[in-house]
């Protein structure tokens, strides 16, 4: 390739860092882990260290040579139904993250032991793949990182033990001190109380309530989606009608609810059906990633992203436009970067367009779209997104981010109806979060009116961290000084509260959701309370107010006969928990009317002209006098109420893959020409809001916009062991009546240098270089456009430019009869949402290693997500950094694990054959054998292998600092989240995905013990497979013709990584492909450079990257 | 003066030496590795149950089949120690005089004032389990599956011995890795028709027969046990 060709070459680079050739990325490349490898961590003194190695030694000559003592204690009367060692699955629903989950949870001895979604729910039983339909066994549901995770914050060994008294503002108890247990009296009044003292407090205050009708008494709630706890809710005013309940929403969405109110539909969600859409236009609206029905969502638009067009069914086009880099932004087939304070303006122009009837022909245009300048091309956006939504009436899906402004919300409605959308792809469902006929007053008010209240119930998870900083909650607490809250932690807000009640984790509760559609799906417990007494939101309410039932279980099942309209009889009952929904409730679609005709819409309370957004031309370049920040939950703590579960904390974040912290996230150019670098801090000032904040830089994202995760930045002592002083709290910079957007910033780089941990260079895979890399990296990700493809449909096998048959080193492996594993991924599919990361870590025991040691590079995970930007034009020279910022930067995601490949250089190299080949194909590590030479991490053209420094999994408190003072059993209760079928590995062994090879040998005992002796596709699959909402990973037999592994690796889009090395992956890719208008194709999406195209080299297509 | 010299008759000793030193290696090395075998170490262990249960008169002498108690066998990996209430199906204890059943056993009553039986008579009463002590047990990083043997027709005898001949339970076979290969290429010895896998003093006849018979299975049952790492380590 001539080096003329670089400057127009699809160019994919994973970070900045790599683009500029940084010292940093150079010894991430020639040493598979950075320098000082066996170095003491930090906080760890060598003397300790010798302490513990020393007690290891001792305990282990005591030991002797035979095994312990082992005593089983076996069952008195064992429950009926069960099977020691086999596993059982449970449904159950709840509220997690601001999101429904429908999960099916998977029981070990009584034990939950990973979470999943319930496919045989109707929320995803109705947008399986239609090919899926026969099968019933390949499908799934699919779930969010965040419900994968949350398995681990059941056992989360900081919740607290039981309810804990404190005089308010005191300082916090070293620990927890039995009530009845002799202490002096100041620790007594900071203990933890037993429940009948609680008794006697709740009894005493019920007479005080009851005399005054509640007057006095205030409740903070949380809008819930659970029928049981708006009764219960509404039970309150009922009791004491003169109580005031209090509405504080921690992520706020509340406009999207009123706009639907206002136009007339009442009270009700919207949920679009992306099955029927064949244009969704997102603006703002992070669809596939934050918005609370991103696993459905995913699922839908996944169903269409194949190229082939099979009937009438063919490939939808997302267009996106945002600020911040989202995962529906890397997933769209275009996508603009433009600050979020001008997407009413952008929506302004839409509507005018669709009204004034644009529709231009989708032909190539003379000028590609990256050569356009400012107002032309938003024109050329504007004419194709409004000719694509006229075009596709009544299959189109226009969608706003929910913390935009009522206005936005309401033009989107408005423009959905005038498409013809509504009640097709647009469904507006009688599902609310509010009680009819509750009323309730906003947080703000109630601090403001504080000195009117004389107690104080807090139900939602602590406020005090969560809400803004110009709301003095915690002072209004204090003033207020009889307050009782129910959380899992003893944390911010537990400090000010005079009790503190245990609350349960969703899966040790009764309790019930409303999916979006509506319809009502009981929540059960998987297992008793772990930390006796805690109560769920519902059980708590029925013992303050002393109502006749207090049983979770009986006012679930009240709630629900009150849905049904009659008791609800034993058998529908069992039924409903065994199918995790109560048949026959929800799907009620709105089917009036909307009001959006005339020039105002009102409904509700609310009245507003729908041409109030504003006009103007929309900037898209950096404007120093017009900075805009955006706050977003974080996509691994959300509000900060997962910060204490280490594999979110860990989790690199999809687009910045930063890990333990939050970020001012800007572009390229925004820093360059405020001056600011990344990894130094950044002082973001809005009149008297101010924080400082590490930046972080990243192709792709608006100019002149920063985007800041929430949910960081808990206080060192009240944040407990994982969240604790982690991240920037934004408390001092949001302002109550700002939701999301801030503008007219200023922003002042401070050259103060700030330690970020983020994974994108670690396991590079390519050589240094970038002549060569240039030539390497479209061979890694491949892409093209619909267009090309329907051109020529084995365009991904002529990426490559040198494809001959190779002969192999090495006696290649006597391969199977009966199983051949394989797996394809499809990149047109993944959407890089994480949720694989975070299955493949709770299935296969993968430890978390915390900050320092993520930044040295020992991040354990067995799959991470690469994730390459690609730009047109990088007007640079080979070494130095002067291009233009790519703002059109777009993102292909590749999940990488181990490719199993039929001649594994990772075997050859290993001095004591602890890495061996199975006949099926799996390249297995037998950790025992492991003596910790890493030559296979070497030798790993993909860099999947991980190898174990210290013993991350039993020792890993050592990495905090915490476990001198943590007492042994809250040790105990963090390990019950491990896999019993997968190997604690420890110090000194390497690692690396095995394909689920526990899965697949117990599938195959199954399909033995129980089945016809064949396994059939679907029998196994890998947890990751599981896990994708969008099933984009497939994981099967080879040898079986008719499995969907087969068939994926002999799709014309397949391709394996690196081929030319000859390895044999078992897993491949398969080529992503971007369904780009003609008309917004930029110059090398129209005339795409193919290496391999035109030359006779020898290749079959149909065929490719796949021999066996 | 000369200077002291070992006399040349001293020499002698230095071939001994030589020899000693080898040989002494070699009878450390082989007692090291001798004490240190799987047979050595975990063939014959026999702890003391909390009851002294025999399994000779159970599944010996009144021909209970193993599955009696260990009911999860052939479904799960794990074969499962008995509840509690397994044993007083047959055992159950007298209960108070003063009880509403004025001291009779509620169930069908063999020994059932017995002192040996106490501590399941106990954990009847309070709930609490009985601690039974484990005999056969193999390293965490081994996944044995129990259902997976003797569904396809290797039987509880293979490796765990005539234990219907057994007062205490005791650890037969050595059950090494070695020995599990061993199976794991030649299973024919050890195949024998599923419907007698409880049947611990079945016999093929001669060995001849049951080659024959095995090779027979295996091929009827497509049975081709692999001997790579995985199978049992992950």
């Amino acid at each position: 390739m001539s080096q003329s060709g670089i400057d127009h070459q699809k160019r994919y680079f994973r970070s900045l860092d790599e683009l500029q050739q940084t010292p940093e990325f150079e010894q991430f490349l020639s040493r598979e882990f950075p320098q000082a490898a066996s170095e003491f961590p930090e906080g760890v003194s060598r003397r300790r260290w010798l302490q513990v190695m020393g007690a290891s030694l001792a305990l282990g000559g005591v030991a002797g040579c035979r095994y312990n003592r082992e005593e089983i204690a076996s069952f008195v009367v064992r429950p009926e139904g069960r099977v020691e060692g086999v596993t059982q699955q449970f449904a159950t629903n709840f509220e997690w993250a601001g999101r429904v989950v429908h999960a099916l949870v998977t029981s070990r001895e009584g034990r939950p032991s990973k979470v999943d979604g319930n496919a045989d729910h109707p929320a995803y039983a109705e947008s399986q793949p239609s090919d899926y339909a026969e099968n019933k066994k390949m499908r799934s549901a699919g779930a969010d990182a965040f419900t994968q995770a949350s398995i681990l914050s059941l056992y989360d060994q900081d919740r607290i033990p039981g309810v804990l008294n404190r005089v308010a503002g005191s300082k916090a108890p070293e620990r927890y001190v039995k009530a009845d247990k002799k202490a002096d009296p100041d620790d007594h009044k900071n203990s933890l109380k037993s429940w009948e003292v609680f008794g006697e407090y709740v009894a005493n205050q019920r007479v005080k309530f009851v005399a005054s009708e509640g007057d006095g008494l205030a409740i903070i709630y949380e809008p819930s989606r659970s029928p049981s706890v708006r009764r219960m809710l509404a039970e309150v005013v009922k009791n004491y009608p003169k109580a005031t309940l209090v509405r504080y929403e921690s992520v706020f969405s509340g406009n999207v609810g009123k706009a639907i109110d206002a136009a007339g539909a009442g009270k009700a969600s919207m949920v679009f059906d992306l099955d029927q859409a064949k244009v969704i236009v997102s603006l703002d609206a992070d669809l596939l990633g934050a918005d609370s029905n991103a696993v459905h969502y995913a699922r839908q638009f996944a169903n269409h992203r194949s190229p082939v067009e099979a009937g009438d069914s063919r490939m939808n086009r997302l267009y996106c436009v945002e600020s911040q880099y989202s995962v529906t932004g890397s997933a769209a087939d275009f996508r603009l970067a433009m600050q979020s304070s001008q997407v009413p303006v952008l929506i302004r122009k839409i509507e005018e367009a669709i009204d004034a009837g644009v529709i231009v022909a989708d032909k190539q245009e003379e000028v590609p779209y990256n050569k356009l300048e400012g107002a032309d091309r938003v024109k050329r956006i504007v004419e194709c997104i409004a000719s694509d939504l006229l075009t596709n009436k009544g299959a189109s899906v226009l969608a706003v981010g929910s913390h935009h402004a009522l206005a936005v919300q309401l033009a989107a409605i408005r423009i959905n109806a005038k498409l013809g959308n509504i009640g097709k792809t647009v469904n507006l469902y009688e599902v609310s979060d509010e009680m009819a006929g509750v009323p309730s007053i906003k947080l703000d008010d109630f601090v403001k009116r504080a000195k009117e209240f004389k107690s104080l119930w807090i139900l939602p998870p602590n406020p005090v961290f969560t809400i803004s900083g110009d709301v003095k909650l915690a002072d209004a607490i204090k003033s207020i000084g009889d307050v009782v809250y129910l959380s899992n932690y003893d944390d911010e807000t537990a400090e000010y509260c005079t009790w503190t009640v245990p609350a349960t984790h969703p899966l040790e509760a009764w309790g019930d959701v409303q999916a979006a559609d509506g319809v009502l799906s009981i929540g059960q417990p998987m297992i008793s309370p772990l930390l006796v007494g805690s109560k769920s939101v519902i059980e708590f309410l029925a013992i303050m107010l002393n109502l006749p039932e207090v049983d979770g279980q009986k006012i679930v099942m009240e709630t629900a006969s009150q849905v049904l309209g009659g008791a609800i009889s034993e058998r529908v009952w069992k039924e409903s928990l065994h199918i995790g929904f109560v048949a026959g409730t929800g799907g009620k679609k709105f089917s009036g009317e909307l009001k959006t005709d005339g020039k105002s819409i009102s409904g509700g309370n609310i009245s507003i002209s729908p041409y109030a957004l504003p006009d103007g031309e929309i900037q898209l370049g950096f404007d120093a006098n017009n900075l805009e920040v955006v706050l977003r939950p974080s996509d691994s703590v959300y509000d900060g109420r997962l910060g204490n579960n280490g594999w979110l904390q860990e989790l690199p974040q999809p687009i910045t893959k930063l890990t333990w912290d939050n970020a001012a996230v800007c572009s390229i150019g925004t820093a360059n020409l405020l001056k600011l670098k990344q990894g130094e801090l950044v002082a973001l000032r809005m009149g008297d809001s101010k924080v400082q904040l590490p930046v972080f830089v990243i192709p792709g994202h608006a100019e002149g916009s920063f985007t800041v995760n929430l949910g960081y930045g808990r206080s060192k002592a009240k944040g407990g062991v994982v969240a604790g002083a982690v991240g920037t709290n934004l408390a001092s910079f949001r302002r109550w009546n700002q939701a999301a957007i801030y503008t007219g910033v200023e922003a002042i780089g401070t050259s103060v240098p700030y330690r970020l941990a983020t994974t994108q260079d670690h396991f590079a895979l390519d050589e240094m270089g970038m002549s060569e890399q240039a030539k390497r990296s479209p061979q890694l990700i491949r892409e093209g456009t619909l267009d090309e493809y329907k051109k020529d449909a084995g365009f991904t096998g002529r990426t490559v430019e040198k494809h001959f048959e190779n002969e192999s080193l090495w006696q290649e492996p006597k391969v199977d009869t009966n199983h051949k594993w394989g797996m394809t991924i499809d990149l047109n599919k993944c959407t890089g949402c994480n949720a694989c990361v975070v299955a493949c870590q709770a299935e296969n025991n993968v430890p978390i290693v915390g900050k320092e040691q993520v930044i040295r590079g020992r991040e354990m995970h067995w799959l991470r997500i690469d994730r390459y930007f690609q730009c047109d034009q990088v007007a640079m020279s080979e070494a130095h950094l002067t291009f233009k910022d790519p703002i059109d930067a777009k993102i292909v995601t590749q999940p990488m694990a181990c490719a199993h490949c039929e001649t594994a250089p990772c075997e050859e190299v290993c001095p004591v054959a602890a890495t061996v080949h199975t006949e099926e194909g799996i390249n297995a590590m037998a950790y025992n054998r492991c003596i910790g030479t890493r030559y296979c991490g070497n030798n790993c053209p993909y860099k999947v292998r991980r190898f174990n420094y210290f013993n991350y999994n039993t020792e890993y408190g050592y990495f905090y600092g915490w476990q001198d003072n943590r007492e042994q059993a809250s040790q105990k209760l963090q390990s019950l989240v491990l896999n019993p079928e997968v190997t604690v590995r420890g110090r000194g062994v390497m690692e690396k995905c095995t394909y689920c090879i526990q899965r697949v040998q117990n599938g195959k005992i199954q399909s033995r013990t129980k089945g016809d002796g064949k396994v059939h596709d679907g029998d196994i699959r890998s947890a990751c497979q599981e896990a994708c909402p969008s099933h984009a990973i497939v994981f099967g037999d080879l040898n079986d013709k008719t499995s969907r592994v087969y068939q994926s690796q002999n799709d014309s889009r397949a391709y394996a990584v690196l081929e030319e090395l000859n390895i044999k992956p078992r897993t491949l890719y398969l080529s992503r492909i971007r369904n780009v208008p003609k008309r917004l194709e930029t110059a090398i999406q129209t005339t795409p450079i193919r290496p391999g195209h035109g030359d006779d080299h020898s290749h079959e297509s149909g065929d490719h990257g796949h021999h066996s | 003066m000369q200077r002291f010299l070992f006399p040349r008759w001293t020499n002698k000793f230095l071939a001994l030496l030589g020899v000693l030193a080898v040989s002494g290696g070699a009878y450390a090395s082989v007692l090291f590795l001798g004490a240190t075998s799987p047979v050595t170490l975990n063939t014959g262990y026999r702890p003391e149950q909390p009851v002294p249960f025999s399994h000779a008169l159970h599944a010996g002498e009144l021909k209970m089949d193993c599955r009696y108690c260990h009911n999860s066998v052939d479904k799960s990996a794990h074969s499962a120690i008995p509840p509690t209430q397994t044993c007083i199906n047959c055992h159950s204890p007298k209960t108070s005089p003063k009880s509403p059943t004025g001291g009779a056993p509620a169930l069908s009553a063999v020994h059932s004032e017995s002192k040996k039986l106490k501590p399941i008579h106990d954990s009847w009463r309070t709930g609490e389990s009985v601690d039974w002590i484990r005999v056969h047990r193999l390293p965490d990083f081994v996944y044995f599956n129990h259902s997976a043997h003797v569904n396809r027709g290797v039987s509880c005898v293979t490796c765990h011995g005539r234990v219907d001949q057994m007062e205490i339970v005791y650890q037969a076979k050595d059950q090494s890795m070695a020995w599990c290969i061993d199976c794991h290429r030649h299973p024919e010895p050890h195949l024998r028709p599923v419907e007698e896998i409880t049947n611990l003093a079945w016999s093929a006849g001669t060995e001849a027969e049951q080659l024959e018979l095995g090779a027979k299975l295996k091929a009827e049952k497509n049975i081709n046990p692999q001997a790579n790492c995985a199978v049992c380590h992950r």
